[in-house]
């Protein structure tokens, strides 16, 4: 292979040389996520400062996300039901894209094609699922500067809008942002442009990023529903 | 000088033997199943103290904890199968975990710094209150 010959020259200086034995795209994907990584545990990372210096006024998660914002369905009391189903639509989404890799690696149009589809559904899916939440949160009194939902000592913590809107509206961007990508993909894919190109590593790399939104879910469920 | 500008053919670099593609493909159907078995208990979990199921008096601090390990757990097994972490070489594992370590100090001091500000601006009340007491006390 061409670029084992360059691993094993120590002073190949004529490119071409793989660190890590990973392309340039992929390992720039990479770092770009570890950037990413920092912004959001920032965001995080604040939302547990406030809500520290906020304990006692902080909503009950099970309080605020107690039903299913769909007419009809929102007057029963099923706390963190309608988040659960988000966060599967965004597990399933993440498995069909692997998937999609998968097959790219295999050269296999079809399967590629095949397992796009329902990632970008699951996308879309998830981004209406959000759209909801929010137009019931709105609804409820939740802005930007106000909060109805009282904390343990009937108190309310005026950060806790700001805060909800901001991270998962930042997490919603980059499904949005996902979304386009993979769509983009797919029409690519369609076209045949990567069996011209001979390989499928840009399902990868973008793989990568949706993964990536993924396991910011993991954290943002964890911060604000779970605990 | 007939050279034709054609764009190179790359080879496919990320080629597998169909083994190692079966051997991918039930890794990930196994981690699909691990991560929503993870996703119910947590949930689970959340509810256990957020409704109520438990006794008010009981610690919740073993249910936090667990949610974040098993939050840990998920991470890994996305990074791992999903991002194929697992299959990557040496150097570039460092070169993705090495940054996080950063990050553990800036969590610990940041909540630390919460939930000390909290303390004192919940003390401060406490004198202000006593405070506006005290005279209606002394005219009593």
């Amino acid at each position: 292979m061409a670029n084992q010959s360059a691993l094993s020259n120590p002073i190949n200086e004529s490119g071409g040389v793989m660190p890590f034995r990973a392309s340039y795209g992929k390992l720039m994907m990479w770092y770009f996520l570890i950037s990413d990584t920092f912004t959001f545990v920032a965001f995080l990372v604040s939302y547990a400062a406030i809500r520290m210096t906020n304990l006692e006024k902080w909503p009950n998660p099970s309080q605020v996300f107690k039903s299913i914002p769909i007419h009809g369905l929102d007057n029963w009391n099923l706390p963190l039901v309608f988040v659960s189903i988000m966060t599967f639509i965004l597990i399933l989404s993440s498995v069909t894209m692997v998937r999609a890799v998968q097959e790219g690696a295999m050269m296999n149009r079809k399967g590629v094609v095949k397992y796009l589809i329902p990632t970008i559904f699951g996308g879309i899916l998830f981004l209406v699922c959000q759209y909801l939440e929010w137009t019931h949160l709105i609804h409820e009194g939740m802005t930007m500067t106000n909060n109805p939902f009282p904390g343990s000592n009937g108190d309310f913590a005026h950060q806790f809008g700001a805060l909800f809107f901001s991270i998962t509206g930042f997490h919603g961007l980059h499904v949005f942002g996902g979304v386009i990508l993979n769509t983009y993909l797919l029409l690519q894919t369609l076209k045949g442009h990567y069996d011209r190109l001979g390989h499928y590593e840009m399902v990868e790399k973008i793989g990568l990023y949706w993964h990536f939104v993924d396991l910011v879910w993991v954290y943002v469920f964890l911060a604000f529903y779970l605990m | 000088m007939a050279h034709h500008h054609t764009p190179e053919k790359l080879e496919n670099h990320l080629a597998m033997t169909q083994e190692e593609y079966d051997h991918h493909k039930s890794d990930v159907y196994k981690t699909t199943v691990i991560l929503s078995i993870i996703t119910i208990v947590e949930v689970a979990f959340a509810l256990f103290y957020e409704a109520y199921l438990i006794p008010k008096d009981w610690p919740v601090a073993p249910l936090k904890v667990s949610l974040v390990v098993m939050s840990l757990l998920k991470a890994y097994w996305i990074m791992f199968v999903f991002m194929h972490v697992k299959h990557e070489n040496k150097g570039m594992k460092l070169s993705i975990f090495l940054p996080f370590t950063l990050l553990i100090w800036m969590i610990i001091s940041f909540i630390w710094e919460g939930s000390y500000w909290n303390k004192s601006h919940t003390s401060q009340r406490f004198v202000k209150e006593t405070k506006t007491e005290a005279p209606a006390k002394v005219h009593h």
